[in-house]
């Protein structure tokens, strides 16, 4: 009898405490008991949650939901994002991994050359044969079958491939769009007939070639930058080419350097030293804006832009140096004592020069792979590996993106929800239980606001309000503005089942039993109001995922570079997008699917689990 | 029953005075100057001449209230307004999308309406075998999906891969008669094949537990005592009391369809209402915004009030007065 | 003559948690115009035993075993086609639940003629008539204008004559009735048994009557069976239950002992029978009685008692009958 007296003692804050433990417990002290004992004893939060627990549906849509949960916010974690990186060589990749897998037949061969694509390598080994490997685009990994064992030289651009043969041939495969990877008939013309083809290098869309003459013949698109402009001077000297982007280094024969291609820039600033011949180089290398020479003396000369702390950032090099070579982003030195020297950008692990890398004699790199060969021939390979879900169209990793894109979609949809509830649950109960005319007034105002359409309102207001905002308040302008528009439904929901729970039987005991007003309601009433609200936001979290997404699709949600999964969708609206890079809107589609449809399970398996009805069977 | 149709209509006047002056303000919020976005181009020294014509031409240059006034008055003579993008009134731009808005929409209706409640039928029927968990998780995926996503993906199988219809867009002009009639249903079908499958997950559930509850009741049992047949029992005596229900829902729905085929127009680059609307947004054109808006609101309260008038209609419980 | 015939009859319920044994091996007939009570209390299998009948099943129910005879024919193998021309034609029901079991939606005028048309292939004009007939026969003072009302606009009462009435409407040869009073109040209770009574002595119709109140069997029924865990545990004509026979069972002692009487004294307490109906799903063994009956004994624990005479159609499911009054 005492305890009876206490309970109702008990403040509302420990009975709201009881209620939620009611919601969400079970188990406790087993005792043994049958079957049909057992079902009689269970209290019916029991019994909800052994019918949740034990449907499947719930089951799938639990794994389903907490999988992409872990997805965005575990996954994401390993994963950082730059979200205004931008590699435009990069854009629009498919997916795959493995562009640094080589071929197991090259170990143990000697290397003479590894040159890289975008996403794709080409080794050349001392018997003269080639091999190629990484993601294939537009054939550049499918060695011709006619091609001989006499090949000398080999170079890889973006997307094709051109080999050279001791006999001067010039053989290309790959992309070959501009003409940059055959030997066109205007490039024949300015051989003269004993002059033979002895360096090549390829990048973006063209192929240099140097002649034992020391003439550079141009092949492909180079016009727009200024790329197949020999200068007359230099014409006739040249040794050795590097290219890349929108310049070249030459390696004139006299131990000198020049440059071609775009000018006025940084790079084509070449420092006196290295033009007056002050100074004798055996080796010059380019990234995308610098250049690394090498002197005979071993010493290194770096010159270019700044990026990345490129050209003042030269780590310390205590002894002779014997190879250089430049990727896209990172310059390297090898040491006599055949250590890699590394510096540059790290985005796309360029200068994580693995620690097994040891005894190098030779590194060669290209766009984003690079290959330190060792004195037992062995390969070490860092750099670019590919992409699980390729690249968008500014190429950024799409793996990483859906990952930090899932984040926002999920907080979004969780904070407009809760803002939902609250609205909801606030003006659903002042109605339900001040009835009256604050009732009336209040079903009229959410009459007017429910009656607007949902989608073209958001829409509106999201242009209207969200013009002048930074990414960071339009995405809480989004989760405030689905939040606030969609109470309606939650608050006559709410007002409906209080005006239900009121008139219950046991509650009008209760009243007759002259328990307080406020004891039943937070005993009696909100419990199932409770129920109600919980399955409400359940289905309404599912709802509000699919509606960002549409909204962001639209241009009107979540702005770029934030990610969601709905803006990375935004790009679907070309033809183009849909036919051709299927996985830029096909996986965060997938994401949101997944999301949705375990939040749904979840949701539709706890209103059967909370349905009388259902329990009775 | 007259008495409660004016008595109705009466009380949505001031929802749709409200409402209009919601929708009123919130174009005010709308940040750019429309009529400096309709004289775009042009020689710059009549510059200042001619954004001041267009402010004049768009009433833009009295004051708010003034403004709105002149807006509502307008609005009574069925005058929408200036779009400040098509440079015509409201009503010419509205006219060719309304009606391919409402084609969409009518199909669309037929559609869902009619697999669902097939198919919503059946599933409460045969409840828990494989053709009503076939549908379930059809409609549970159903909910799950983006519309957007549906309609890409028939794009990328029917128009890219397979090549059968076309993916976006409208008929070109100049066409004869009949071969723009064929094209442009062809170029309707994979619009009302998305909006069809997105509505039909949600209804055919509604349809699916609606006959569940009628099922269950006692008077099914009576009729089974009398010797009906399993038909008359279904589609007589049970659907006739789970129209209740679902009649209520689609008329509410036909409200929401013509604002929710908004993105199916989009992804298509259907020439609806909804397409318009997003022009209309991204050109901050004032007008068409609140015209496309108020329209919307308008058909929404339409179609409850029709809802409230048939729930009447096919339940004998209920008395309108 | 013998109209129904029951033959060891099993009706089970296939759950998930397992066989849920509603009906488990009842026997019965009812004799042309006459009418037998069932009675037991809920969860005795006394509907179920009414539904298996006209086998108006949930899904997951079935007959098991046994045999249903209706004028000499086996009607329990019949296909639910040919089931349907017996419903509501040869035997129809009527049901505990006036405010529910009548379509909400369509007029009473539908509801009856429905059935005609159905099986006396009466065309609309012919229906309404005989469906206005119907509600005159079973003392409606109105019944053109309740014949065109709508279910909700008739009390709990008339609802109840409307069952009736479309119950009668082909003239059945038997009417099973399934304590159509129970939710009724006690003075329509009355004016329903009375106008039952009075058709079964117009129409010759056999009653099966379905309660779980003795006193109501008293009043309306010839014949009594008395029903326990899905069996029948007595049968015999109604007087000899109520005072003939020097013999019943221990259970319809129970019974019998706890229906109040105008002359319980004040405070006197009731015999009331101790513990309540075993769960389907965990009958005990043996006689299903023995663990409330106060007279069981080691015996009746174990072994099930069989169906036995003893006396002039009078069967008892018991090792130990009781005798009447003297073992108090």
């Amino acid at each position: 009898m005492e305890k009876k007296d206490n309970k109702q003692k008990q403040s509302i804050f420990s009975s709201f405490g009881r209620m939620f433990k009611r919601l969400f417990s079970f188990g406790g002290k087993k005792k043994e008991l049958n079957v049909f004992e057992e079902e009689e004893i269970k209290s019916p939060s029991k019994v909800i949650f052994s019918n949740f627990i034990h449907n499947k549906f719930t089951i799938i849509g639990l794994i389903l939901f907490i999988g992409i949960f872990s997805f965005a916010y575990i996954g994401g974690m390993f994963r950082q994002m730059d979200p205004v990186y931008q590699e435009p060589i990069l854009q629009n990749i498919g997916p795959g991994t493995g562009y640094l897998d080589f071929p197991s037949e090259l170990e143990g061969k000697k290397i003479v050359q590894i040159s890289s694509g975008i996403t794709f390598s080409v080794a050349l080994t001392d018997d003269g044969k080639v091999y190629a490997w990484g993601k294939d685009t537009d054939g550049a990994t499918e060695v011709p079958s006619n091609l001989g064992t006499n090949v000398v030289k080999i170079a890889a651009g973006d997307r094709h491939v051109v080999a050279l043969t001791d006999s001067g041939e010039v053989i290309g495969w790959g992309k070959n769009d501009f003409h940059q990877a055959e030997l066109t008939y205007e490039a024949k013309a300015q051989l003269k007939s004993d002059e033979k083809v002895i360096d090549v290098s390829a990048s973006d869309k063209y192929t240099a070639l140097v002649t034992d003459k020391g003439n550079v013949i141009i092949l492909g698109a180079t016009g727009a930058n200024n790329m197949d402009y020999v200068p007359s001077e230099i014409q006739g000297r040249v040794a050795a080419v590097d290219a890349n982007s929108y310049n070249m280094v030459l390696l004139l024969k006299d131990g000198t350097i020049a440059t071609m291609g775009v000018s006025g820039n940084e790079f084509s600033d070449v420092p006196k030293e290295l033009t007056d011949g002050s100074i004798k180089i055996v080796k010059a290398k380019m990234s995308y804006a610098n250049g690394i020479a090498l002197d005979d003396q071993g010493k290194i000369h770096v010159w270019g832009a700044n990026g990345d702390n490129m050209r003042d950032g030269i780590p310390a090099i205590n002894e002779k140096v014997v190879d250089v070579s430049g990727s896209r982003n990172a310059l390297f030195a090898v040491g006599e004592s055949g250590k890699v020297y590394a510096w540059g950008n790290d985005d796309l692990n360029d200068i994580s020069v693995p620690s097994s890398a040891t005894n190098i004699k030779q590194v060669f790199s290209g766009y984003f792979q690079n290959y330190a060969v060792d004195n037992n021939n062995e390969i070490h390979a860092w750099g670019n590996d590919g992409y699980v879900l390729g690249t968008d169209a500014q190429g950024r990793d799409y793996f990483t993106r859906l990952m930090h894109g899932g984040r926002v979609t999920l907080v979004v949809g969780i904070i407009a929800v809760i803002i939902e509830t609250v609205l909801g649950l606030l003006i659903g109960m002042i109605s339900g239980f001040k009835g009256g005319k604050v009732d009336n007034l209040l079903m009229r105002f959410t009459e007017i606001v429910s009656s607007v359409p949902f989608m073209p309102l958001v829409i509106t207001l999201s242009a209207s309000l969200g013009n002048d905002l930074s990414t960071d308040q339009k995405m809480y302008l989004i989760m405030i503005i689905l939040g606030v528009i969609s109470w309606p439904g939650m608050a006559r929901l709410v007002r409906a089942q209080i005006l239900i729970e009121r008139e219950k039987d046991f509650v009008l005991a209760a009243r007759a039993l002259g328990i307080k007003e406020g004891s039943i309601i937070v005993r009696h009433i909100l419990p199932n109001v409770m129920n109600i609200c919980i399955v409400n936001m359940t289905l309404s979290y599912a709802d509000k995922m699919l509606m960002e997404a549409a909204l962001s699709f639209l241009g009107f949600g979540v702005q770029e570079p934030m990610p969601s999964w709905g803006n990375m969708l935004n790009g679907a609206q070309r033809a183009i997008v849909i036919e051709n890079y299927w996985w830029q809107w096909i996986t965060p589609a997938v994401c949101v699917v997944i999301a949705a449809l375990g939040v749904n399970l979840v949701g539709d398996a706890l209103r059967e689990a909370l349905d009388p009805k259902e329990n009775e069977k | 029953m007259l008495r409660y149709t004016v008595k109705r209509i009466l009380s949505l006047i001031p929802v749709v005075f409200i409402i209009s002056i919601m929708l009123f303000g919130l174009t005010k919020l709308m940040p750019g100057d429309p009529a400096k976005l309709m004289v775009q181009g042009g020689r710059p020294e009549t510059y200042d001449a001619r954004v001041e014509a267009a402010r004049k031409s768009l009433g833009l240059d009295q004051d708010v209230v003034t403004q709105y006034v002149k807006w509502m008055g307008n609005l009574a003579h069925g005058d929408l307004g200036v779009s400040s993008t098509y440079q015509t009134e409201v009503k010419n731009v509205v006219a060719e999308p309304l009606k391919n808005t409402v084609f969409l929409n009518f199909f669309v209706l037929i559609f869902s309406l009619g697999i669902s409640i097939l198919v919503g039928i059946r599933s409460a029927v045969k409840k828990g075998s494989f053709f009503d968990q076939f549908w379930q998780v059809f409609s549970l995926i159903g909910m799950s999906v983006p519309t957007f996503f549906v309609g890409l993906c028939l794009i990328f199988i029917f128009a890219f891969k397979l090549g059968w219809l076309p993916s976006f867009g409208m008929p070109e002009q100049g066409l004869s008669t009949g071969a723009y009639i064929t094209s442009w249903f062809r170029h309707l079908i994979l619009p009302v094949t998305t909006l069809t499958v997105i509505q039909l997950a949600g209804t055919m559930r509604y349809v699916r537990n609606a006959m569940l509850e009628v099922l269950s009741q006692d008077f099914i049992r009576t009729a089974r005592s009398k010797g009906l047949s399993q038909k008359v029992i279904v589609y007589s005596h049970a659907f006739r009391n789970a129209l209740i229900p679902v009649v209520t829902i689609v008329i509410t729905q036909i409200g929401m369809l013509f604002s929710g085929s908004m993105i199916t127009e989009t992804v298509f680059q259907w020439n609806g209402l909804g397409f318009i609307l997003l022009k209309g947004l991204q050109k901050r054109d004032l007008w068409l915004v609140v015209s496309m808006n108020l329209f919307y609101v308008v058909i929404y309260l339409i179609s409850n009030f029709i809802a409230d008038i048939t729930y009447a209609l096919v339940d004998p419980r209920v008395k309108l007065d | 003559m013998k109209l129904l015939e029951i033959n060891n009859l099993h009706t089970y319920f296939d759950t998930k948690k397992g066989l849920i044994k509603a009906v488990n091996g009842v026997s019965l007939s009812i004799e042309e115009g006459r009418t037998l009570g069932v009675v037991g209390e809920s969860g005795s299998g006394k509907s179920q035993t009414a539904m298996s009948i006209l086998k108006l099943f949930e899904n997951n129910q079935k007959i098991y075993e046994g045999e249903i005879k209706f004028e000499g024919k086996v009607i329990s193998e019949l296909s639910e086609k040919e089931m349907q021309k017996i419903r509501g034609n040869d035997i129809s029901v009527i049901f505990q639940e006036p405010m529910t079991s009548l379509n909400p939606v369509f007029t009473v005028n539908r509801q009856i003629s429905e059935v005609l048309m159905l099986h006396q292939g009466l065309n609309k004009k012919e229906a309404e008539a005989r469906s206005i007939e119907m509600l005159k026969q079973v003392k409606i003072a109105n019944p053109e204008t309740v014949n065109k009302s709508y279910p909700f606009q008739l009390s709990g009462g008339m609802r109840q004559r409307v069952m009736i009435a479309m119950a009668l409407a082909c003239k059945p040869k038997l009417l099973i009735a399934d304590e159509p009073t129970t939710a009724l109040d006690v003075t329509i209770q009355a004016q329903i048994l009375k106008l039952m009574n009075e058709l079964k002595a117009e129409t010759g119709t056999a009653i099966m009557f379905i309660t779980h109140d003795l006193g109501v069997i008293n009043q309306m029924a010839d014949d009594v069976a008395v029903m326990y865990c899905g069996q029948v545990v007595e049968t015999a004509p109604v007087d000899n239950i109520f005072m003939d026979s020097e013999y019943i069972h221990p259970y319809t002692e129970g019974l019998l002992t706890s229906i109040p009487r105008l002359n319980t004294k004040r405070g006197e307490k009731l015999d009331v029978i101790p513990g309540s109906v075993p769960h389907p799903l965990a009958l005990p063994q043996g006689c299903k009685f023995a663990p409330r009956c106060k007279y069981a004994t080691e015996k009746c624990r174990n072994e099930e008692p069989e169906l036995k005479e003893i006396g002039p159609n009078h069967q008892i499911r018991c090792f130990f009958p009781v005798k009447r009054g003297g073992n108090k």
